[in-house]
């Protein structure tokens, strides 16, 4: 009471009091926030919706400069063609049975290596964390011969193995670390108190320790899907056979020698995006943060 | 319920010896508490006892089954971590049904036990909430329920109550003992908060840098430590201590400090004849130095004047810091006295109730 009273006393007499200041400061601030992240969206929602326009352009206006969003005389033509006409739906297929096993491969493979090096001490231990981030270092060009010779003498050419091994080379790496790392802040007294409970390690780690690292699972199954989904350079090398093809190889074939149908190309794009979408959609809910906020003590 | 016994267990991390040879015997039943400095091993004997350690060398029964290959969830024992561990992403009704669960025990039974123990500690109505929508001192009971409902034969509780602010803390003290009035288990307390230890516990066991001190009930250990370490660990204000020597003079012993000399009860001949002529640690107790304003009838030859150098009061009570010589010194008084920092003051040393303790060794002469 005594505090209140005496901040009142202190407003100045004339001119603007001072919440009011305070009030405009902070209108000001969160303006120019918002004015930031308006033309951040913008950069980044035009060119897509850029795309999104061509491919509702009918064939005759492809090549217009107009502007509009939703062109003249809009049809659904290009998708129409893409999906009955080409062999789209077989590259989208391809490149989600590879997309989603890498995912769960990877995080399969990535989630019980990490927690080994997160939690126990063995001899090597320091080296193959070592060894793990040098992994990153080399281009993804160095390791396309190696990794081809390899699939090659293993009789995976042309395989969905083949590529589902090659992709999670790339990701199991970078998933062990970001996994390695959130274990790491995952508090062992939780794990001990499920083993007093009775538990053993391994029901511990499905009941404790991965419920509890889901935003960091998310983000490594996010990594190895994108890795896998969009990947050209080795699907390029490692699939010959047209029916095995991922899409980016086979948007490719959307190319003639001379021209380019930019119409279905464009459709091509719009739906490709659409999996990613669903996926970050749905792992948003995941992403949260202070998940083992609350079992200890702070 | 069950006894549980230590059988010279050592703990080693490389070449530190973090418990040295402890041998302890819990009985069925029994509330005991595990008591020392932090480092001084406590947690990690009870750590031991749980099963998360590894034991270096010895045995450990729980029951009459040798326990040290059993892995912790095969050994009956509930424990509550100083700092709760309760799942997050559990609510409170999972996180204390998660170990029945794991033991497939009946829904029926497990809703029962669980219904039960939130009863018993006042937490029914947060049955649905998660672990980071309570108060410390509401998930310090769920992390307590959790045990409850296991219904085990040892209960450990590793500073349950320290993450606690203090009116909690003593509220809490008070429940624990009523718990265990009500469940008659077997419980091993580990704490560095001497006031526990005295307070909840059946028996005591001090333990110091691995090696334990004493073990006895806390009145026991009050009033006859086996040494100075545990002299000046149970007690609040500690014990005061202050350097001496034994003089006969006639038929009389005396204690001499630098800064005033009393005399000891004649029984004191038998035990520390010896040490006549010889350096030893004087102990006092804070409230074995009285006021002489308030003690008209005592014995000049235990009067000591001494310079007041701070009053602390804590309203019943004055603690009185009293310097003489070299020693300094506290004094726990009525709350009248007339002591004030900057002058002199009488006080008598009760000296039937003062402790020595051999200035080599730190062993108690009795």
């Amino acid at each position: 009471m005594t505090h209140m009273q005496s901040q009142e006393t202190t407003l100045p007499k004339t001119g603007f009091p001072t919440y009011s200041r305070t009030r405009r400061k902070a209108l000001l601030k969160s303006a120019s926030i918002h004015l930031v992240l308006i033309v951040a969206c913008v950069i980044a929602v035009y060119p897509f919706l850029r795309v999104v326009s061509i491919s509702l352009r009918p064939g005759v206006s492809l090549l217009s400069t107009s502007l509009a969003l939703i062109p003249e005389g809009a049809t659904l033509d290009n998708y129409r063609t893409l999906i009955f006409d080409k062999d789209f739906t077989i590259w989208l297929w391809n490149s989600l049975i590879v997309s989603v096993a890498t995912v769960l491969i990877g995080l399969l493979l990535a989630a019980t290596a990490a927690y080994a090096f997160s939690r126990w001490k063995f001899p090597g231990r320091r080296q193959g964390l070592v060894f793990l981030l040098l992994t990153q270092m080399l281009p993804p060009g160095m390791l396309l011969l190696p990794i081809y010779i390899m699939v090659v003498r293993l009789n995976l050419f042309n395989t969905y193995t083949g590529m589902i091994i090659a992709y999670s080379v790339g990701s199991v790496p970078f998933s062990i670390w970001l996994l390695k790392g959130y274990y790491d802040t995952i508090p062992k007294e939780l794990e001990e108190a499920a083993l007093v409970d009775g538990a053993d390690p391994l029901i511990t780690f499905y009941r404790i320790v991965l419920p509890l690292a889901a935003p960091a699972l998310a983000i490594a199954g996010l990594f190895s899907f994108m890795t896998a989904w969009n990947e050209y350079m080795m699907a390029r090398v490692m699939l010959q056979k047209a029916s095995m093809f991922t899409w980016p190889l086979g948007f490719q074939r959307l190319r003639d020698q001379f021209t380019t149908q930019w119409g279905i190309f464009s459709a091509a794009s719009v739906l490709v995006a659409i999996p990613v979408m669903l996926l970050f959609l749905y792992s948003s809910k995941w992403l949260i943060s202070g998940l083992t906020l609350g079992g200890l003590k702070e | 319920m069950a006894r549980v016994y230590l059988e010279n267990v050592w703990k080693k991390f490389g070449n530190v010896v973090a418990v040295r040879d402890a041998t302890i015997e819990i009985k069925d039943k029994e509330f005991l508490i595990l008591v020392g400095p932090s480092g001084c091993g406590k947690s990690t004997t009870l750590r031991m006892v749980a099963g998360l350690e590894e034991i270096t060398e010895g045995n450990i029964y729980i029951g009459d089954t040798l326990v040290n290959d059993i892995p912790p969830k095969d050994r009956d024992i509930a424990m509550v971590f100083q700092n709760y561990a309760l799942y997050p992403h559990m609510d409170v009704y999972n996180n204390m049904a998660f170990g029945l669960k794991l033991r497939k025990f009946p829904k029926a039974e497990i809703d029962k036990r669980v219904h039960e123990a939130a009863k018993i500690l006042g937490i029914e109505n947060l049955l649905k909430r998660k672990p980071k929508e309570l108060s410390g001192g509401q998930r310090q009971r769920v992390a307590l329920g959790r045990a409850i409902v296991r219904e085990p034969k040892v209960f450990l509780m590793d500073e349950p109550l320290s993450n606690l602010d203090a009116k909690l803390r003593v509220q809490m003290r008070a429940e624990l003992a009523k718990l265990h009035d009500r469940l008659q288990t077997t419980i091993i307390y580990v704490t560095h908060d001497q006031t526990e230890a005295m307070t909840m516990g059946d028996r005591i066991v001090v333990q110091k840098d691995g090696v334990i001190q004493q073990v006895g009930a806390p009145m026991e250990i009050y009033n006859h430590p086996d040494n100075a370490f545990v002299a000046g660990f149970i007690g609040s204000p500690a014990m005061n201590f202050m350097d001496a020597v034994l003089r006969r003079e006639g038929d009389d012993l005396w204690v001499q400090a630098d800064g005033f000399k009393v005399k000891l009860p004649p029984t004191r001949f038998e035990t520390a004849g010896e040490y006549i002529d010889k350096e030893v640690i004087f102990g006092i107790r804070p409230e074995d130095i009285l006021d002489l304003d308030f003690e008209p009838d005592a014995d000049p030859e235990l009067i000591v004047t001494a310079n007041v150098d701070v009053t602390e009061p804590m309203g019943a009570e004055v603690y009185v810091y009293l310097s003489a010589g070299k020693e300094s010194y506290i004094a726990r008084v009525d709350a009248h006295t007339r002591a004030r920092p900057g002058t002199t003051h009488k006080v008598v040393f009760n000296t039937q109730k003062a402790h020595l303790f051999c200035k080599d060794t730190e062993a108690s002469i009795r």
